[in-house]
């Protein structure tokens, strides 16, 4: 006795099959899709599976390929019947199918099986013919043709847009995903199938996501949504659509995976940001000018007037360094603001570089830092300010020095800090890029919109301006490079200067 | 029709084959009301497709009648003839509401 479990849509298949192997003494189950069939392979491990083809929710194409997949169920022998198969012209047993059996009158189809099951009781399954059996006297060759001439053309276009899409089962079941849906959703498609929908989402968004079919369900349209979901590290938004007129009343969901858009907004409104503060701060600064100019002058007036020392002389002396103090904070606040409109000249970055390592080389590697240093002779010139760019690493390598210094003195892992400078080409420009990584604690996710904002800043009082990075970022800006940064709190951080080449006139 | 014959030629019991055959027009029926309903959408993709798994049904039968209609069914819908298909789907229902006098 064997338990065969028989997947077709047609009631009179099934009971047609149950007849004929309760008759032989097996023990039959049936299902009539293969969703259905999945389900009872859950729970059971037939010795046969007689799956057709053409079945709603799950083909028999894709109940084959699921069936292989799972190591529990490899050593059943499975048979395909169905008409297309004599039609398709693709072999339909590289479906990991062991034999195929045309569908046609019962007569022939019975041999056939039979012929099938005597067959496995004597030999192994692998010696069996692979040769599709009763495909003489079929009916309807052309018509089917046809059919499976319409279905490759949807599947090619389902298999190429970039969209996913995929289909459920009234019960929320995948019963298909195209390609798209499957690189989206980052699990191949033989676990991806019969997989609940709403699973495939972290548990803060199966209820909204529930919520969504239910709505879909009740009026019977499309629904979408307003924030995107997070499925696989990809921002997705979805279209949940019913499929009328199907009995099984079908949902398709379309995936559409907005992560580059979202980033790409995201920049546009970080520059746009930057560009409303740089404003505001030549406005503040140009105003706080004047007034500390006028300060500084008095007080040099009344100092000058007195020839003696007296302690009135010291306060004055401290009005002029602390009225100082705020003019510099303001000139470098001018700096982030606007371009000086001074010559740029052509640089090599490696000079640059060096000059600005000769001021913290020696710090850095009394701290226990590994400093690795990858730059080619041979790169181009960049057309810059130097003494600008040069402030701009020496606040980075700052930045890093602290960053590695706040990791414990137990801590195990390799203090380093690697610079390295190559040419990247960007929407057709080149630029040389030098990017400083380095093994310090990272920087949160939650201010790293805000790490280039004047006077933000994470260290203690009296550490830090607040100003390096904003300062650095206007340079940058008005070099027409980017200042880029990659970091991951607890682990790294990477900070990426874009700089344009010199285009030398030829 | 002849059972006793058909189901010899099909190497099954008489009353086996007379339980498929029943079973064969109870499904039909419910095939027929989709297949009304397709029409009424002018679904051309699904009627071809419900016409097809009549027809396999009927092979499997050999209900030669109900094969060719089926055939035709599919065929018209295929061809996007409309009034072919709702002209043979009628003929379908009237030969299976009959079907009490096999």
């Amino acid at each position: 006795m064997k338990k065969i479990l028989v997947v077709d849509n047609h009631p009179v298949m099934l009971k047609f099959m149950s007849n004929l192997l309760e008759k032989k003494g097996h023990q039959v189950l049936t299902a009539p899709d293969g969703l259905s069939a999945l389900d009872i392979l859950k729970t059971n491990i037939p010795d046969v599976i007689f799956a057709d083809l053409v079945m709603p929710n799950i083909s028999g194409e894709k109940l084959c390929r699921i069936v292989r997949s799972k190591p529990e169920l490899k050593e059943v022998f499975l048979v395909i019947l169905s008409a297309i198969a004599v039609e398709d012209e693709t072999n339909l047993l590289n479906y990991g199918a062991d034999a195929c059996i045309a569908k046609g009158s019962f007569d022939k189809m019975g041999d056939h099986i039979v012929t099938i099951l005597e067959h496995l009781n004597t030999v192994r399954a692998h010696e069996i013919s692979k040769e599709i059996l009763g495909r003489e006297n079929l009916y309807g060759r052309q018509i089917t043709k046809e059919l499976l001439a319409s279905k490759n053309h949807f599947e090619a276009t389902l298999n190429n847009i970039s969209e996913g899409i995929l289909e459920l089962s009234a019960e929320l079941k995948i019963i298909y995903a195209n390609p798209a849906a499957v690189s989206i959703i980052g699990i191949p498609e033989e676990t991806l199938l019969s997989k609940d929908f709403t699973k495939l989402f972290l548990k803060k968004y199966q209820k909204s996501i529930k919520d969504l079919l239910k709505i879909q369900k009740e009026k019977q349209q499309m629904v979408t949504h307003d924030t995107p979901f997070e499925l696989n590290n990809n921002q997705v938004m979805l279209n949940i659509i019913p499929i009328k007129n199907d009995e099984h009343k079908p949902i398709l969901v379309i995936l559409k995976n907005i992560t580059s858009q979202i980033q790409i907004e995201a920049q546009l409104r970080h520059a746009q940001r930057m560009e409303a503060i740089g404003t505001l701060a030549a406005g503040v600064a140009h105003e706080i000018n004047n007034p500390i100019s006028g300060i500084i002058g008095y007080a040099e007036i009344l100092r000058d007037s007195n020839q003696k020392q007296t302690p009135e002389n010291d306060i004055l002396d401290r009005i002029i360094k602390e009225a100082d103090r705020i003019a510099g904070i303001v000139k470098n606040l001018l700096s982030f603001a606007r371009d000086r409109h001074e010559e740029k000249s052509p640089a090599n970055i490696k000079d640059i570089l060096s000059s600005t390592l000769g001021l913290i080389e020696k710090r850095l590697i009394k701290d226990g830092i590994q400093l690795s240093i990858d730059v080619p002779d041979a790169l181009p010139d960049i057309k810059v300010r130097s003494h600008e760019i040069q402030q701009v690493f020496l606040n980075i390598l700052n930045n890093a020095h602290y960053g590695l210094n706040q990791r414990p003195l137990e801590w195990s892992g390799e203090r380093f800090l690697n610079i390295k400078c190559e040419i990247n080409e960007v929407e057709g420009r080149k630029f040389i890029r030098t990017t400083f990584y380095d093994s310090g604690t990272g920087i949160p996710k939650n201010i790293l919109n805000n790490i280039c904002d004047p006077f933000f800043s994470t260290k203690p009082p009296g550490k830090g301006t607040g100003l390096g990075l904003s300062i650095s970022y206007g340079i940058v800006n008005n070099h027409k490079g980017k200042l880029l940064f990659e970091t991951v709190e607890g682990k790294y951080t990477k900070v990426m200067v874009d700089l344009p080449i010199h285009a030398v006139q030829s | 029709m002849n059972f006793k014959k058909m189901s010899k030629i099909l190497g099954l019991e008489e009353d086996e084959y007379l339980e498929l055959v029943e079973l064969f027009i109870e499904t039909s029926k419910s095939d027929l009301k989709n297949l009304q309903s397709a029409i009424n959408n002018k679904n051309m993709e699904m009627i071809a497709g419900i016409a097809h798994s009549l027809k396999g049904a009927a092979m499997n039968l050999g209900l030669d009648d109900f094969i060719e209609l089926a055939k035709t069914i599919e065929k018209t819908a295929r061809d996007g003839e409309l009034e072919e298909t709702v002209k043979t789907a009628e003929i379908f229902q009237e030969k299976l509401d009959n079907s009490g006098d096999f």
